[in-house]
């Protein structure tokens, strides 16, 4: 017996040193859960960034596709005074364009020469800015997805590990990565509470793309 | 009675006798196997101490006749004289850079069945090599790094590990242009001495 596609007539392969049987894995919902077209952003040294509970890094969903953030590592250490501080990611709807003019906006880069540019954005607020302008229709605004508090160590008296918040959503049995569907979908990382100085962070941010 | 074989090959697919489970292997939709595959491995023998600044102190490139999966890559970092928070970077290129002083590290596979690994390999620096060009940053790590000869606190270890993934792939190097290299962001202004291990599948 020959397996093949109903519509397409393409045959199902068995390998030939594996005898196994090619087999790509779906949920019940019909998404993929395999490998896809994979991105990321780092900044090339540690940076100053914004301290407000408005947002200081943001990922921005691309035209036409999925994106999933898979991974988001900071590593954070705080100017003049060691502090407790609560960071978290906000899930937006409605997001909207950023528009101050001093923030640095970037693309991530492929892990695989072969991949397609990505479409998706990302948003960095360096020191004494934030990123803000979501639409007041936007309901989800202010709706954190995670959060936890860190110790942050004086960034010129080194004396201590740094911050670090890891947040991984590769691990997938049955829960998934937070999506981004289209250009008006966000995620914004902020401080819970607002500090009185200012931290040094690096940003390594790992997502997939796939076509909507 | 029914069996499934290839239409193109003839191979049957196998059925375990014992478990009585069809053997599968699973594919993305982009027609990658997603499995074990032949996993190398390149570490330095013994913590060295390199160079302060923001030069390239660690690099790996691609093979000419494979593709390559960076998995995982460890660095583990002192410095001379006053505590650091260390800021490693490491970039993906896709045309290699070139100089420094090389000290190459031995691929080792991780089965003795595996055949000898083609990339290019691994190599930790004494003095700076001169970055590649295209591509860019994509990871970062900062990291407490105590003073190497007053030990009172762990090194600063900045683990990019890539290996545990269901939908996110690891950084892919196709051909010997293509490689991944290692600096600090800022300097740490005096003299690091680190340790390095890289792991990495070929297929």
């Amino acid at each position: 017996m020959i397996i093949s596609d109903y519509q397409s007539g393409v045959p199902a392969t068995v390998g030939s040193v594996s005898q196994a049987l090619r087999v790509s894995p779906y949920s019940d919902l019909g998404k993929p859960k395999t490998q896809k077209w994979t991105y990321c952003f780092s900044d090339s040294l540690k940076r100053l960034m914004g301290n407000s509970n408005l947002n200081t890094f943001m990922l921005i969903g691309g035209e036409g596709k999925i994106v999933r953030l898979q991974r988001l590592v900071i590593c954070a250490t705080m100017a003049t005074a060691s502090a407790y501080l609560d960071q978290g990611i906000r899930k937006y709807k409605d997001f909207g364009t950023p528009s101050l003019s001093t923030i640095a906006s970037a693309r991530a880069v492929p892990l695989d020469s072969i991949a397609p540019g990505p479409k998706s954005f990302f948003y960095i607020a360096t020191a004494g800015v934030t990123l803000t302008n979501v639409p007041a229709s936007d309901v989800w605004t202010a709706q954190p997805i995670c959060g936890a508090n860190q110790f942050l160590p004086l960034t010129a008296t080194p004396a201590n590990g740094t911050a670090k918040w890891d947040y991984d959503f590769r691990f997938k049995d049955e829960s998934e990565a937070p999506t981004l569907r289209g250009p008006r979908e966000a995620l914004g990382l902020y401080y819970q509470t607002t500090s009185g100085n200012t931290p040094t962070h690096t940003i390594w941010a790992t997502y997939t793309e796939e076509d909507a | 009675m029914a069996y499934v074989r290839d239409s193109v090959s003839g191979i049957y697919l196998k059925i375990g006798t014992v478990s009585q489970a069809a053997r599968v292997t699973l594919y993305d939709d982009r027609g990658n196997a997603v499995c074990q595959k032949a996993t190398y491995a390149a570490s330095m023998t013994a913590k060295t101490t390199t160079f302060a600044g923001t030069g390239v102190f660690f690099t790996f490139y691609g093979s000419a006749l494979k593709t390559v999966r960076v998995q995982q890559l460890v660095i583990a970092a002192t410095v001379g004289t006053a505590a650091v928070y260390g800021d490693v970077i490491i970039s993906k290129r896709t045309t290699a850079g070139s100089g420094g002083t090389p000290v190459a590290l031995t691929s080792v596979p991780y089965d003795s069945t595996s055949s000898a690994a083609t990339a290019a390999g691994a190599n930790y620096y004494t003095a700076a090599y001169t970055a590649g060009t295209g591509g860019g940053a994509i990871a970062s790590l900062m990291q407490f790094c105590p003073v190497t000869g007053t030990p009172a606190n762990g090194p600063g270890v900045f683990n990019f590990d890539w290996r545990y993934r269901d939908e996110s792939e690891a950084p892919v190097l196709r051909g010997v242009a293509q490689g991944i290299e290692a600096n600090f962001g800022t300097t740490t202004t005096n003299t690091p001495t680190i340790s390095a291990y890289i792991v990495w599948t070929e297929e």
